[in-house]
């Protein structure tokens, strides 16, 4: 049974988010000597929104900036009453922004609208990237010569695949620098690498063969079967596998024991 | 008996730890006592913040200042988010935790804001044995700070002073004095706030906060984004003179400005604070 002080939470958190049953605010709340009850509550009402806009526009800076700040408090206002926050981090709470952006977009979406969807998703994945755990301080994994095809394949905790509609990382690039005259991406369809190392997040276009390889890798195939899947010469799977651990995209652990150095190199100075 | 402090430190004046500051801590090393950070800025981060947090560490005493424990929330406590906490407590060897007197939200969701309590009996006992409990799964003292805030309600059997003395006592934790918020409360609901800080149980206050507000005429808000107002410096004395050996925290949140300009601010409390042990 709810007592008194879960009833007085539930109107007061109702009333702030969805400015329900407000004409009750005289009999639970106080006036001051200036304020009525119903101005009291408004400064958490106004202090809920503006906090969350403030939050919003921070994690989406380039997304802020493409669509002018009056649209995009629009949409983050939306987002905030279709998605209100359930976790205790203000840095989840934009973590749906993108889905909720494509999911209400006109359909079928104008070129704005899908470039829209590709920023958000690309902040996102920025944000997550850049905060999320990463590979520094781990020493530089051995790699090893041979036996590729039946390796482990590890990708880093600080690397993320996305698929875009525009070659969108360039302008994001441009406008974090604060170039808020580079010119809007024309449509290609861009497959791109995040990943993170000493603190510095890169965005890496890949072709798309490569691209579904590492997906398949990321998904947890081994390179034999990535390999099959994508119809990956094995030649090749191996050249590019090669590349992505010396870059530290993914680590590699052969299984069963390791040959004591006889079948390993260290790679000091990785490919481009 | 309880010592002083709950026999926590003295560390002096410090200020909040944020990420356009990293630069210069890093490389110069200002002199302040201690640094406090944000807590959910670094729960499950691992990027360059925790990076630099670990370095700062280091080199300086760390206090942890929550704002999603949501002790008066009638929620159930969350696990996962306690678990996390100490983790983090004991990574960076925090001298403590802190959060708000206040709840954040019910039924799952987050309002991200530090809302009020009914003053009750009702609301006293339940924060009291959700403190017990955070406390046990911490395995340190709580220290709790008094919100800003901006209503009140009609069911409110006790003023905030009364609930705070005793949930320190009743829970055995400790108290985040945060002076400015005393003085926008006490604008707020047109309370004495010098009768305020003389009804708490000076042995229990482990920290004070400083921090600027905005007068809007009818209504003051606590918004941490400019200097300490003069009537905050003047309680501030009047706060030190009862509670002279307490560590003192600048907050700034907005438009924050060059580290030197927290120094100078920090520089002026310590003025203040020793003023008022000469004049005692």
């Amino acid at each position: 049974m709810r007592g008194e002080l879960a009833r007085q939470q539930e109107w007061l958190q109702a009333a702030i988010l969805w400015s329900a049953d407000t004409a009750e605010a005289g009999t639970v709340i106080t006036p001051s000597a200036a304020l009525s009850a119903s101005a009291r509550l408004a400064i958490y009402q106004h202090g809920y929104r503006s906090r969350l806009l403030h939050c919003m526009r921070a994690h989406y800076p380039v997304l802020c900036h493409l669509l002018g700040r009056d649209l995009f408090d629009a949409f983050t206002l939306d987002y905030l009453r279709a998605n209100p926050s359930h976790s205790r981090s203000l840095d989840s709470f934009g973590a749906r922004f993108a889905d909720h952006l494509q999911a209400t977009r006109p359909d079928p979406g104008p070129d704005w609208s899908d470039l829209m969807v590709d920023i958000a998703r690309l902040e996102r994945a920025f944000a997550e990237v850049n905060t999320g755990p990463g590979i520094e301080g781990e020493e530089r994994a051995v790699v090893p010569r041979s036996g590729w095809l039946d390796a482990v394949v590890l990708p880093a905790p600080c690397l993320r695949l996305l698929t875009l509609d525009f070659p969108a990382h360039h302008y994001l690039t441009a406008v974090r620098r604060g170039d808020h005259s580079y010119p809007l991406p024309r449509r290609a369809r861009t497959h791109l690498v995040l990943f993170r190392d000493e603190y510095l997040v890169t965005a890496t276009e890949l072709d798309p063969s490569r691209w579904r390889l590492l997906a398949a890798l990321v998904a947890g195939n081994d390179p034999r079967t990535a390999a099959r899947l994508t119809g990956t010469n094995g030649e090749n799977a191996v050249d590019y596998l090669r590349e992505w651990a010396a870059r530290r995209f993914v680590a590699i652990d052969l299984p069963g024991p390791v040959g004591a150095g006889a079948d390993l190199e260290n790679w000091k100075e990785p490919r481009p | 008996m309880t010592a002083d402090r709950l026999g926590l430190p003295h560390l002096g004046f410090g200020a909040g730890l944020r990420s356009c500051h990293f630069s210069h801590i890093l490389t110069h090393r200002p002199p302040v006592g201690f640094f406090e950070i944000i807590t959910e800025n670094f729960l499950g981060h691992g990027g360059y913040a925790r990076h630099v947090l670990t370095e700062i560490a280091a080199a300086y005493p760390v206090v942890m200042h929550g704002v999603s424990l949501s002790i008066g929330s009638t929620d159930p406590l969350d696990l996962d988010y306690l678990s996390a906490l100490r983790r983090l407590a004991d990574g960076i060897g925090a001298e403590w935790v802190s959060d708000h007197v206040c709840w954040t939200g019910v039924r799952g969701l987050n309002t991200h804001d530090l809302l009020p309590l009914p003053l009750t009996e009702d609301a006293l006992r339940h924060v009291v044995a959700r403190i017990r409990v955070v406390q046990d799964l911490l395995e340190r003292p709580l220290v709790l700070e008094n919100p800003s805030t901006y209503l009140g309600f009609t069911a409110s059997t006790m003023p905030e002073w009364e609930f705070l003395s005793r949930m320190a006592e009743d829970a055995d934790c400790g108290l985040l004095l945060d002076v400015n918020n005393v003085y926008v409360s006490a604008r707020n609901h047109d309370f004495d706030p010098r009768a305020y800080v003389s009804a708490l149980p000076a042995e229990r206050v482990v920290q004070l906060h400083l921090a600027g507000h905005t007068d809007r005429g009818t209504d003051v808000i606590d918004t941490h984004d400019r200097p300490v107002a003069d009537p905050v410096w003047e309680l501030y004395g009047f706060t030190t003179a009862l509670l002279p050996e307490v560590s003192t925290l600048l907050e700034w949140d907005e438009h924050i400005p060059p580290f030197d300009d927290l120094l100078a601010e920090l520089e002026k409390a310590r003025r203040y604070a020793a003023a008022r042990c000469h004049a005692g």
